[in-house]
């Protein structure tokens, strides 16, 4: 099939802009990993200043992407999206960081729950977690470092259970098993019911 | 039931925007490795070769040049006189400690204006900000008018307001031997740290390439920020601001250049110390009052020893490390700081 010339400009255009063909081009030319920082870079800081606060964001995601850039010739190739690897270089990053980040949680679950929450324009979901970010932030400095890097890379970075294997180096199935017990302790933690109240009983 | 990972989801906590200078610092950083200073705090800068430090432990030199900063290599070899910087540090020291010190007030405001550029062609642009001093508002935008827009609240939970920032440096000490002693201090307990997770890595080639970043020199370059940062800024206390120059002047390696431009044509006196990649970093100050004038950081040389630069796996997996690629000497980052100071109001620029 002849493509017409737009659309394999176009197609030319994403191959050449996918992660880790900037990552090899980076290998000859330096100055390409910095596209590869312009495209992150603010996920990666959102995603680290919501763990660490953002004084300390500052850093670690400059370090994230230096450490990237420096180990950049042992990239996976096969895998267009630099996102898990930035993530988990970011997660290992963050548990050198694991004394402020327990502070930061503890001054979270003693912050006051904001009464001024309008029904009206929230959705019940989010004023129910809104009411319990200090309980989930409390749940939070009661996990492993290891569950709380997988639980957040899921619900904060939004990454799927493919791309947190690939984050931190784990099978999938491992993956899945761990968030099933990670699902189990938060439920412990809120007394085995259901946080959201919405069931009585905190079995799946 | 919801699902208790939809819950974390929905109740993740409010994400503060990237700051553009750390943002151009860190994309800058990557481009020349190591180049860019940190906003708060200083950033590992790792070393390996033990000839240049040796070159640079124990002397502190003065150099009298009238070399543009960060033009290049003739900052360090053109009619040079070897003068003492503690010397000249200390007579900046005793003027600096004569100024009164007036603390600011919740209601004022921290003006910055920065030029940002790096010898690449990456950043080229001014930038300016007010920021209150209570973190309540600032703003770094301003509406066809020229009115600057106000945003609310800027600062992270656990982030210091300027007034707080400028509350906690009044409680360091002004003793010179102490704030030195306690620098090196934080160092060797970070170096500790840095080096005991390396010991903890399995893979023996990333093992050897942590370790070999853990030099002396290293850690005098380290040491050589934490006390820069102290003066780099607006809200220095006059006392501490003098201890901080007598501090870094015992620091091994340290530079005074005098009679530099910045890169706005200003003449700056400029606090230096080269890496043993060959990497000069600059703090910028006003040679009349001292005050801070911006940080940067410069390629002088490009004959120091090999330095990794990651490493490959081949296609059995076996990992080899690879050199780092080679700097041009004149490559630059720089942060200069036009103007600033505490103003009465949004909008107004200090004299």
């Amino acid at each position: 099939m002849t493509v017409p010339p737009a659309l394999a400009s176009q197609e030319e255009d994403e191959a050449s802009s996918r992660d880790a063909t900037l990552i090899a081009e980076s290998l000859a030319d330096p100055e390409r990993f910095a596209l590869v920082f312009d495209r992150h870079a603010d996920a990666i800081h959102r995603y680290v200043s919501r763990r660490l606060g953002p004084d300390l964001a500052d850093d670690v995601v400059s370090d994230t992407f230096l450490t990237a850039f420096r180990k950049r010739a042992t990239y996976d190739l096969s895998h267009q999206d630099a996102r898990p690897w930035l993530y988990g270089i970011a997660s290992r990053l963050i548990r050198a960081n694991r004394r402020a980040e327990t502070r930061r949680n503890r001054l979270l679950a003693r912050s006051p729950v904001s009464e001024t929450e309008s029904f009206d324009d929230r959705s019940a979901a989010r004023v129910t977690s809104a009411q319990l970010k200090p309980r989930l932030a409390k749940v939070l400095t009661t996990l492993s470092a290891a569950d709380r890097d997988l639980l957040l890379l899921v619900a904060w970075a939004d990454l799927t259970y493919e791309e947190c294997a690939t984050a931190l180096g784990m099978p999938i199935g491992t993956v899945r098993s761990k968030l099933h017990r990670v699902r189990a302790k938060i439920r412990r933690a809120f007394g085995g019911v259901d946080p959201t109240g919405t069931s009585e009983k905190g079995t799946p | 039931m919801t699902d208790e990972i939809q819950l974390f989801r929905d109740a993740r906590p409010e994400a503060a925007p990237y700051d553009p200078f750390s943002k151009a610092r860190a994309r800058a950083r990557l481009l020349t490795e190591d180049a860019p200073a940190p906003r708060r705090r200083f950033r590992w800068v790792f070393a390996t070769s033990i000839a240049t430090a040796g070159a640079l432990v124990g002397g502190l030199f003065f150099l009298n040049t009238t070399e543009p900063t960060g033009t290049g290599p003739e900052t360090l070899t053109s009619s040079l006189q070897p003068m003492s910087a503690a010397d000249y540090l200390e007579k900046a020291a005793r003027i600096v400690e004569q100024r009164p010190e007036t603390r600011p007030q919740p209601h004022q405001w921290l003006y910055e204006k920065k030029y940002l550029k790096d010898s690449d062609g990456h950043m080229d642009q001014f930038h300016e900000t007010w920021k209150r001093m209570d973190g309540q508002q600032a703003s770094s935008q301003q509406d066809r008018d020229g009115k600057p827009i106000i945003d609310g609240p800027y600062l992270g939970r656990n982030e210091r307001t300027p007034l707080q920032k400028y509350d906690h440096l009044r409680t360091l000490s002004t003793d010179p031997d102490k704030l030195f002693v306690r620098t090196y201090k934080k160092v060797d307990k970070l170096y500790a740290e840095r080096r005991a997770a390396a010991e903890r890595l399995t893979d023996p080639v990333y093992k050897e390439m942590e370790l070999s970043e853990l030099t002396e020199d290293g850690r005098h370059q380290k040491a050589f920020h934490v006390i820069a940062e102290l003066f780099e800024g607006v809200l220095t206390p006059p006392r501490l601001h003098a201890a901080a120059f007598r501090a870094i002047a015992k620091v091994p390696g340290v530079q005074v250049l005098p009679g530099n431009t910045d890169l706005l044509g200003r003449p700056v006196m400029t606090i230096a110390r080269v890496n043993e990649y060959g990497s000069r970093y600059e703090y910028l100050v006003d040679p009349l009052t001292y005050a801070s004038r911006g940080v940067g950081s410069v390629v002088v040389r490009d004959d120091v020893g090999p330095r990794y630069g990651g490493a490959s796996r081949g296609e059995d997996g076996k990992i080899t490390p690879i050199p780092a690629a080679k700097k041009t000497i004149g490559q630059s980052f720089y942060e200069i700081r036009e103007r600033a100071g505490i103003v009465d109001e949004v909008g107004r620029v200090p004299r």
